[in-house]
């Protein structure tokens, strides 16, 4: 780890990442006021539609019933596709700067040029990583907070089971991260890199909504990311969801380890 | 103690060669040339001495530590301006200088700031906003600027003007007067046979040579041209020792062909009717150039 490095991804990232997390707040103070105006007529549309009531299933990482109650609709906003989406991308993006992005650019040969190891470039860069997720989760956090005091929802504002679904949301930004990392050790080009992470996490996403429907699929959704995603237990009173936590960040580490391997053994070739 | 040592060094890109048994040796307080065609593999050859590529076989050293494996701490001790500089867009040459500096350890700022003024580049400048020139000289600073004991250099003065490029001249003849160590990448042909004592050429990824700027100055052909007092004296007697490729009723030139004492010998036989004599400097042009093909 270097002070210098730290700095430098710092100060190319922060205005970006700022941005993210002023959208994820943005949007989970306005669904956690505006999603339980809207409880009743939800909660007959996801009764009579089969195929949304898997969908909202796959998204809160749990089967929903027919009578979705007051807890269901605040989970909402942890899973609504805006947020994750805002999430995934900046996970995905900030990961596929280095090695990827950098070597692309030929801005590698000039940060290697420094008395650096290769494995110290990537601890500074993950430091940075870890910080702009908990930034990021934390936004959310205040949002749907901030959020849940303005909404009309009977359901009290309780703010340790949320921390709790910031925290699940964190380890999916990690392991989400952690994905695009991997792919950026191994390819040479950015783009390959993002579509890479990018096809993981929807293919992800659809074993998720698949294994709703199929009984064969249903024994592979462990692979999925989504299945360790709790916001709707963890409101629910069901406790932290730390097993799940534990697995995302086991396979978020592993994949680290494995780019962090590759990068300290591959060329830096000229662009 | 040599300071850059390459034994047998090979580097393949898949099935494509890079370099091929490479073996050099740069001795500490020299400059040193490394010369050679497009795709030569001067390139490859630099970015296994700054560590960018493993060796397929072989090995390179640099202050006698493994280019490889030591990369990080020989790093301390090297500055390095890539062929084709790429730097970060939102940087100017101020930030650049307290952020690396910060990254080594040392104050960068000072020192620059002084090279930056010498080199006339404003130190405000955002890198996306800099002239392709500007952007050489904020390189050249970050390589010169923790006073490295070597100095690697991939076509330094490619993009940057004549004054620019004799100031950087002159700060090469300085570091290697104190004691520094200059590997020099370069096509222009002038500026090796000025600045370097010593030189490697590259073609197809193999070392075609490696000699003394003065070795190979005395292989260079120098331009003789003798001139007669009378018409129709060019024609008679013996000829001098040159390869003629010029002849009028009073005139010869050509390219020496036998040794300077040679001429020397064939002038003192027909000193009477010789009215002018001239010998050209030591052309190395040829010489690269017939290392090249």
């Amino acid at each position: 780890m270097n002070v210098g490095l730290i700095r430098k991804t710092f100060y190319e990232t922060w205005a970006g990442t700022l941005c993210f997390a002023a959208g994820v707040f943005a949007f989970q103070i306005l669904l956690a006021i505006i999603l339980p105006q809207f409880q009743d007529g939800l909660g007959e549309i996801i009764e009579h539609l089969k195929f949304v009531q898997y969908i909202v299933a796959a998204l809160l990482g749990t089967e929903v019933s027919a009578q979705m109650g007051p807890q269901a609709f605040s989970a909402m906003p942890w899973v609504h596709p805006a947020v994750l989406a805002l999430t995934w991308a900046h996970g995905i993006m900030f990961c596929t700067r280095v090695p990827v992005s950098e070597t692309e650019q030929g801005t590698m040969d000039v940060l290697l040029s420094l008395p650096v190891r290769r494995s110290s470039v990537l601890m500074s860069d993950t430091v940075v990583w870890i910080v702009w997720g908990c930034v990021i989760s934390g936004f959310a956090l205040i949002g749907n907070v901030c959020g849940g005091f303005f909404s009309e929802s009977d359901a009290p504002v309780e703010i340790l089971p949320r921390v709790g679904v910031a925290a699940n949301l964190l380890c999916v930004y990690l392991c989400v991260g952690a994905v695009a990392r991997a792919f950026s050790s191994i390819c040479e080009r950015r783009s390959r890199a993002i579509g890479g992470a990018f096809a993981v996490v929807v293919a992800s996403f659809v074993l998720q909504t698949l294994s709703m429907f199929n009984e064969n699929l249903s024994s592979l959704s462990f692979l999925s990311l989504m299945e360790y995603y709790r916001p709707l237990q963890i409101l629910g009173g069901d406790g932290w969801a730390i097993g799940d936590m534990v697995v995302l960040l086991g396979a978020s580490g592993v994949l680290w380890g494995a780019s962090v391997l590759v990068f300290l053994r591959r060329d830096i070739r000229t662009s | 103690m040599d300071a850059i040592c390459v034994e047998g060094l090979t580097k393949r890109y898949g099935t494509r060669v890079g370099v091929s048994e490479v073996s050099l040796r740069v001795e500490a307080g020299s400059v040193y040339g490394f010369l050679g065609p497009n795709g030569a593999g001067k390139t490859t050859t630099i970015r296994v001495l700054m560590g960018f590529l493993q060796p397929s076989g072989g090995q390179a050293t640099v202050l006698g530590q493994n280019c490889w494996a030591e990369s990080d701490s020989i790093k301390r001790d090297v500055g390095y301006l890539p062929g084709d500089l790429r730097l970060y867009p939102w940087m100017t040459a101020r930030r650049a200088l307290d952020l690396f500096g910060s990254v080594r350890g040392i104050d960068l700022v000072s020192p620059g700031l002084l090279f930056a003024e010498e080199f006339g580049l404003d130190a405000d400048v955002l890198v996306r906003s800099m002239s392709r020139g500007m952007r050489q000289k904020l390189g050249i600073i970050l390589a010169l600027a923790h006073k490295p004991k070597v100095l690697i250099l991939d076509e330094p003065t490619a993009s940057l003007d004549p004054i620019m490029q004799e100031k950087l001249h002159e700060h090469i003849r300085k570091l290697s007067g104190a004691g520094h160590t200059i590997f020099l990448s370069s096509h222009t042909l002038s500026e090796v046979e000025r600045l370097c004592d010593r030189v490697a050429i590259l073609r197809d990824g193999r070392l075609m040579a490696e000699e003394s700027i003065d070795v190979l100055r005395g292989r260079a052909a120098r331009r003789v041209t003798v001139r007669w007092r009378n018409a129709g004296d060019a024609a008679s007697g013996p000829l001098p020792p040159l390869d003629i490729d010029r002849r009028t009723e009073k005139e010869l030139s050509g390219t020496l062909s036998g040794t300077m004492s040679e001429l020397i010998s064939w002038m003192g036989r027909r000193s009477d009717g010789i009215e002018d004599l001239s010998i050209g400097e030591p052309d190395l042009t040829e010489v690269f150039h017939g290392f090249y093909r």
